[in-house]
């Protein structure tokens, strides 16, 4: 008897641990969890403008701010503990953090989910759109349930139907159209894009999968605000023949067998009034594995450039008027500059941080090394005084002479991490001399000589490095001028001067 | 039995619920009185802060402080007349408490008025050791210029003004830290650095 009581006492032990661990499970699944971030395209008549939405638990959140500042200027801002206070045209809005009640003047909406205070940032469920949104801003908002897109101010968007049908030796793609569209195609990682031109396009379906042994998909997708068709051959290999007719209004795109003649079909008369088709686009040479252009498979023979985005994630950095944060900035400024850098062929360019995620000194350093760059540029914004736009441009020095010795040779395995900058620092003068010479160029607005200073993130570099702060972004200055297009393409091209003058050995 | 406690427990949840409520409501009243408690602990802390700068022993001599100037991106230098102790541990907190303290001229601030120093060291090798509270983290004006300013009118103003101190050491709560606002290294010593002053004529 006895260990048959002692066997049982094992059972009901062990059945209480994995109730117990159950528990605990189920109560941590159920805590809404940050998920990931997606693109939320706002189109405007005549513009139109990409935010980032954040998943909380099921719901998808949009920054309050970052939305209503595309519609005008919030006029004030009051954010407490809890709760913000603000208005817009003059509406005054409230928001409480966890409380699913917006107070707009005197008037109380409830939104789907409760509003949220994400890494420092007020979040509001997307149906904030619809609800709050078309009264305070005074324009027709058009939102479907689920989508990533919003259509303001009347705007009638393009709609299509397809249809896919066999072909002899290849398979022919029909697309018809609700408007006028302007093609443009371009191949890219083995699949076929068709841009479908600047007007907004609200699809009925998003994405279509066939059984067909020339095409395997066509998906629809404008996260970027461009919208576009991105077809998906079954295999690599094919011949694609796009081609627009009807007014512009019917896409017919035959897939075909290399070497099998487009005369066969193409049913569709061209159409001369479409100065926008261009000639036919073929896939890249694709592997087994689906391929990759040649764009997207980085160079290594190339010099590289690593460009650092400043702080990320919880780290939100400075805060601007109207919500920008300094981690979003950055990472603007740091695409620009890849982009400018990329188009000249001559550089691969490696990114220290790619999305909202914290990332340490060390690690920006130890990937920056093992790239072993022919620079490093770190951004970042701040409180540069009263006039905006202001750029500064920074160079590593240790904060005691004493610390001056350099290490050993950067070229040994084993780098000395602390010290490996002071080997750079003339290399890293040169390059924010160049480039405040640059900016003060392209930009006008960098009349003030590099500084030195010990900037922590330069110390670990093993190549000239530099940083630079564009100001003024502050609670309480206009921080516009900072994220215009023009001013961040200013900044690419001093960069690509600056980088140029570094290899070319010029002081 | 039964029905005894169930009057009970639903006395007491009614009692939990009442007291609940109650607490909320004192919430909205007690925010407004925290805030007058911190103004009047900032106050009391100014006008110790003073009697400490006025009290200590020694002449009266003129010192200059260096406090950061954001729209210029340099420091701006600010005489004061103190009796500075003759102790250098001592000096080097009258010096602290007075940029603490801030500009009599309106310029800007190294440290938020509500820091307070924790303790002071000064090494044989002539480097003063600051051990500031948590506050110094807070209140910053972003950015590297910024707080290389704020960093530089600390170490500046210490060592223009006390010959025996060479470089400053900072440490928040005993802590090393690696960056006040992410930005300026704070693992090393500071040696003064005189070009960041503005030029006077």
């Amino acid at each position: 008897m006895k260990p048959l009581v002692k066997h049982d006492n094992r059972k009901v032990r062990s059945f209480r641990w994995l109730s117990l661990v159950a528990a605990i499970g189920t109560l941590l699944l159920s805590v809404p969890r940050l998920g990931r971030s997606d693109s939320f395209v706002f189109y405007f008549p005549k513009s139109r403008s990409i935010l980032q939405t954040r998943n909380y638990g099921d719901a998808q959140y949009l920054p309050v701010l970052q939305t209503l500042n595309l519609f005008g200027t919030v006029e004030s801002l009051k954010s407490r503990r809890r709760s913000l206070e603000l208005y817009f045209n003059s509406t005054q809005i409230r928001l409480q953090q966890d409380n699913p009640v917006v107070r707009v003047n005197n008037g109380r909406v409830k939104l789907a989910q409760p509003v949220r205070f994400i890494d420092g940032q007020w979040m509001v469920p997307v149906d904030f759109v619809t609800t709050v949104l078309p009264t305070v801003v005074n324009q027709t908002v058009e939102y479907q349930r689920g989508e990533n897109r919003i259509f303001v101010g009347g705007i009638r968007p393009n709609s299509f139907t397809l249809h896919l049908s066999p072909l002899q030796e290849g398979a022919q793609l029909t697309i018809q159209f609700t408007e006028q569209v302007n093609l443009r195609t371009a191949a890219q990682n083995g699949k076929w894009i068709l841009y479908l031109g600047n007007n907004p396009v609200e699809p009925i379906e998003s994405n279509f999968e066939f059984r067909n042994p020339y095409v395997s998909q066509v998906k629809f997708d404008d996260h970027d605000g461009l919208p576009k068709l991105i077809v998906t051959p079954s295999a690599p290999g094919f011949d694609f023949y796009p081609k627009l007719g009807e007014g512009r209004k019917v896409l017919v795109a035959n897939i075909m067998q290399p070497g099998a003649t487009v005369a066969q079909q193409a049913p569709v008369p061209a159409e001369p009034a479409a100065p926008t088709l261009p000639a036919p686009a073929t896939p890249p040479p694709a592997t087994a594995t689906g391929g990759l252009t040649p764009m997207a498979v980085p160079n290594l023979s190339l010099p590289a450039v690593v460009l650092d985005a400043g702080h990320g994630g919880s780290d939100i950095g400075a805060q601007g008027k109207g919500g920008l944060l300094e981690k979003n900035l950055t990472v603007q400024l740091a695409d620009q500059v890849r982009k400018t850098l990329q188009a000249t062929g001559r550089y691969r360019v490696v990114l220290t941080r790619t999305g909202d995620v914290n990332v340490g000194f060390d690690q920006r350093a130890a990937e920056a090394n093992i790239a072993h760059p022919l620079a490093f540029i770190s951004f970042h914004a701040g409180d540069l005084g009263p006039s905006t736009p202001r750029v500064m441009v920074y160079s590593y020095r240790p904060s005691s002479p004493l610390a001056m010795t350099p290490g050993p040779d950067p070229q040994q395995l084993f780098i000395n991490w602390e010290k490996v900058q002071l080997r750079f620092m003339n290399q890293s003068n040169r390059l924010a001399q160049g480039l405040q010479q640059d900016l003060q160029r392209t930009t006008k607005v960098a009349s003030t000589p590099p500084m030195e200073a010990p900037v922590r993130v330069l110390q670990s570099i093993a190549a000239p490095a530099v940083a630079i702060e564009v100001g003024s972004l502050t609670p309480d200055g206009n921080s516009a001028a900072l994220t215009n297009p023009a001013f961040q393409q200013e900044i690419g091209d001093a960069v690509v001067a600056a980088i140029a003058r570094l290899q070319g050995g010029q002081p | 039995m039964h029905r005894r406690a169930l009057i009970l427990t639903i006395a007491v949840a009614v009692i939990l619920a009442a007291g609940i409520y109650y607490l909320m409501t004192l919430r909205r009243h007690i925010t407004p009185t925290v805030e007058s408690t911190l103004r009047s602990e900032q106050t009391a802390r100014t006008q110790l802060n003073e009697e400490a700068l006025q009290q200590s022993g020694g002449q009266a001599q003129i010192i200059t402080l260096y406090f950061p100037s954001y729209a210029g991106g340099n420091l701006l230098p600010e005489t004061r007349s103190l009796k500075l102790s003759s102790d250098n541990i001592k000096a080097v907190r009258q010096i602290l408490l007075a940029l603490i303290e801030g500009s009599h001229q309106g310029h800007g601030t190294a440290l938020s008025p509500s820091t307070s120093i924790r303790a002071v060291f000064l090494s044989q090798d002539g480097t003063a050791i600051v051990d500031l509270s948590q506050e110094a983290l807070a209140d910053f004006r972003p950015g590297i210029e910024s707080e290389s300013l704020a960093v530089y009118s600390i170490v500046d103003s210490l060592c223009a003004n006390i010959t025996q101190v060479k470089e400053v050491k900072f440490l928040v709560q005993g802590q090393e830290v690696q960056t006040l606002d992410g930005h300026i290294d704070l693992t090393g010593n500071f040696a003064p650095e005189p070009s960041l002053i503005a030029q006077t004529h």
